[in-house]
């Protein structure tokens, strides 16, 4: 008996050691709050009860032809947390013809003073940047698109992202490029076919998101719909917009699937 | 009055190639396709050339001349930079460009009021002189009440070999200074100086005796307008090099600096300085520059800017502190000066027990990003009340004004945007149309799609008040036709139909943006 309470109490020690070792202690779970789904299913999924406050999340792009869905991701999480404080976007110009649109971000809930874009000429500065303002703690968030990362820069921004509790967001498109990252969670990005409820019309953004590695929990998979700020009426309370969950159609889509669709479209 | 000094007859006898004091060397330059000397050293002076006269009569009087072709622009850019470096002295200086070949280029300086920093006028005018030789300069300096009578002193005083010369204050005085010197000192145009010349009036004291009317008429208002300026009746305004800056704190060092860590060490002392004249005039620095004066002449310069009026000095070291590694040292700094070129109100606000939080937040990250790589890389993004998506928007500098409280409350647009949009639509290849004229197969950066939902159209022109000339309906209107479409996969697309319907031609399709 007094073996076996002695291996508990050593094991928890161990489990503490670490837990700090990690840097995942209560007092970093104090200093803000996670960034939270609002749905029960996956907040409760997540050890932290919603995405670690100050930590480095790796969003990745399924689709290879565009970027938008993983984007979109992103950006509902800045526009949640653009409600604490001012967020910072940082993008490069190498290799970039789309721009980011003001109206389109107006409904992610991100204004012009709430929302301050860091446009690079090179892919370096981005990482230096982000690293900067992650540590000043000056803002709520930080996101990044990023094509190259190397787990040295990876880790540099978590560490900076706890230092200075702040959520960092690397958006990354090259799925062959998945390094052993520090980020505390990776997510996968695809995109789902919409609903309209009132007929065969494009519905609220669907995404279907891989939680593919969490540390500290496990991985998981759901189906999410994007409520605009816009859509949602006026009693809920909610200004930047919502999740909600959705559940997928057990049949699939009713239009051909992918291979199909490549033999017809050639 | 107004205390100018005027530095004229500035040559550089830097080049020690061959031996400049015995070898006569000219400068030329074409006028009229005539070469024409526009400079001489003083062994081509004593062979009796001068500036003004043509090249082959300066080949007949000596005959192994050394030719070269005269380089303005350089000539002006070593002026400049003298005029700067000239900035230790006085925040006025500027560059006294010769307007023909028989004047010399010079500097100007206003002293008035800083001549007591370097104590006193003889003992500034006699500093001034040894770094212009020691930077092998030579040179002539005059001082005196006004620009006109400091440039003919410093020009046509006899003998020529005295180098500073000075007239005491008084209208007298400097009457008596410009009476024997000649016409040509008052710089007017060669044509009235001619004529001057064939009624044998020589020197300006025959000038001033002349009844003012009787010059008027003879030779035009300009005569005695110069006349008016170089005795002080009339103020000559001249264009000083850089803007007169109000505030500005300086730092002399006994021994020429080498190292860095000491001036970023007297970057706290100079700000403190500066923050003292600040403050009583309830007024923040938005731009500040940081000026090294080398021994060897030249002039380093890093200004920073802050997004709001400030004055603290750990947030504007800090950002110093970035620059400085690109503050060149050269042979060693003997002169900091910090310059607060532009200045915004400032109410002067209660300290408090708790260390400042300025240097931390929001703010500092602005600058830093500002000054590190320029205001047009961090913007905010504002939506325009414009019809044309691409013109729906535009970036101003972050944070340019943050008087406004945030406010939580307000609501995005209601009508449905993409996230991205193309800098430029892109045309798209229609392979096949449904009967309601909606794509339902289309190619798009070399990879097709196929739609499955269609919202839309959404029909999108220009302002008519933009294009007046279009009649309504008119065919060729600039009209676009939105769809949001979404295909197969899910990927959701913002195309345009460019143009109205026409039954004999097939539209023309463009890809414009994305949803997330």
């Amino acid at each position: 008996m007094t073996q076996s309470c002695t291996k508990v109490s050593t094991l928890d020690d161990l489990r503490q050691c670490i837990a700090h070792l990690e840097r995942y202690g209560e007092r970093r779970k104090d200093r803000s709050n996670p960034l939270t789904f609002n749905i029960a299913a996956i907040d409760q999924h997540l050890p932290w009860g919603g995405l670690a406050p100050a930590a480095l999340h790796e969003i990745f792009s399924v689709v290879p032809e565009l970027t938008t869905p993983a984007l979109g991701f992103a950006t509902a999480f800045l526009g949640l947390a653009a409600h604490r404080a001012p967020v910072l976007w940082c993008q490069s110009s190498e290799n970039k013809r789309e721009n980011l649109y003001a109206p389109g971000l107006e409904r992610f809930g991100l204004f012009s003073d709430n929302l301050i874009i860091f446009n690079a000429v090179r892919e370096c500065e981005v990482l230096w940047v982000m690293e900067e303002a992650l540590r000043s703690g000056a803002l709520a968030a930080v996101l990044g698109e990023v094509e190259v990362l190397t787990t040295v820069s990876s880790r540099r921004l978590q560490l900076a992202a706890e230092r200075g509790s702040t959520i960092a967001f690397l958006v990354r498109y090259d799925l062959t490029s998945k390094i052993i990252s520090s980020a505390t969670t990776r997510w996968q990005i695809n995109t789902a076919i919409s609903s309209h409820p009132l007929g065969p019309w494009p519905g609220a953004t669907r995404w279907e998101v891989v939680l593919e590695r969490c540390r500290g929990g496990v991985s998981g998979s759901w189906f999410l719909e994007w409520q605009d700020a816009n859509n949602i009426d006026s009693g809920s309370g909610i200004e930047a917009g919502s999740f909600r969950l959705v559940t997928p159609l057990c049949n699939g889509s009713v239009y051909p699937t992918t291979d199909a669709a490549n033999r017809f479209c050639w | 009055m107004r205390q100018t000094v005027s530095v004229g007859e500035i040559n550089d006898k830097r080049q020690k190639l061959f031996d400049l004091e015995t070898i006569p060397l000219v400068l030329v330059e074409k006028v009229n396709s005539q070469s024409v000397l526009t400079s001489v050293n003083r062994s081509a002076e004593r062979a009796g050339l001068y500036r003004g006269l043509s090249l082959s009569d300066a080949r007949v009087r000596c005959s192994n001349l050394y030719v070269a072709k005269a380089d303005f622009s350089s000539e002006y850019k070593a002026l400049e930079s003298l005029a700067v470096w000239c900035l230790r002295y006085t925040p006025w200086t500027a560059t006294d460009v010769s307007q023909n070949a028989s004047e010399t280029s010079g500097l100007w300086l206003d002293i008035s009021g800083s001549a007591h920093l370097f104590g006193g006028e003889a003992a500034l005018l006699k500093d001034l002189s040894s770094h212009l030789a020691y930077f092998g300069y030579t040179h002539r300096i005059a001082i005196a009440d006004t620009p006109g009578t400091s440039w003919a002193i410093a020009r046509f005083k006899q003998p020529p070999h005295k180098i500073i010369i000075s007239v005491s204050t008084g209208k007298e005085e400097t009457k008596a200074a410009l009476a024997p010197l000649p016409v040509t000192a008052l710089r007017v145009a060669s044509s009235i100086i001619d004529n001057l010349l064939r009624l044998g009036l020589n020197c300006i004291g025959q000038l001033l005796v002349l009844p003012r009317a009787h010059l008027t008429l003879r030779f035009g208002a300009s005569l005695v307008h110069c006349l008016d300026q170089a005795l002080g009746n009339q103020t000559e305004i001249i264009q000083p090099i850089r803007a007169i800056v109000k505030y500005q704190s300086r730092l002399v060092f006994a021994e020429p600096i080498l190292d860095r860590a000491v001036i970023e060490n007297s970057l706290g002392r100079l700000l403190n300085a500066l923050w003292d004249q600040l403050e009583v005039k309830h007024l923040g620095a938005r731009q500040l520059t940081l000026s090294g004066y080398q021994v060897d002449g030249d002039v380093t310069e890093i200004a920073i800017g802050t997004s709001r009026p400030l004055r603290n000095s750990k947030h504007v070291i800090n950002l110093f502190e970035e620059k400085l590694k690109n503050f060149d040292l050269g042979f060693g700094i003997e002169l900091l000066v910090l310059s607060a070129n532009t200045t915004d109100p400032l109410v002067p606000s209660q300290s408090s027990f708790i260390a400042s939080q300025e240097s931390q937040g929001l703010p500092y990250l602005i600058d830093r990003l500002n000054n590190r790589f320029g205001s047009r890389q961090v913007f905010n993004l504002v939506p325009v009340s414009r019809h044309r998506p691409e013109h729906a928007q535009k970036k101003i500098a972050a944070f340019s004004d943050r008087t406004k409280p945030l406010d939580h409350t307000r609501k995005g647009t209601t009508i449905f945007r993409p996230l991205q949009l193309l800098t430029k639509p892109e045309p798209i290849r229609i392979l096949e149309l449904a009967g309601d004229r909606t794509p339902v197969i289309f190619e798009w950066r070399a990879r097709s799609y196929r739609v499955a939902l269609t919202g839309g159209p959404e029909r999108i022109s220009t302002e008519w008040w933009l294009n007046s000339y279009l009649e309504p309906f008119n065919k060729q209107a600039d009209s676009r036709d939105y769809f949001h479409i979404e295909d197969i996969k899910g990927l959701r697309f913002w195309v345009f139909c460019a143009g109205l319907y026409q039954s004999e031609r097939s539209p023309k399709w463009f890809m414009h943006g994305f949803f997330p």
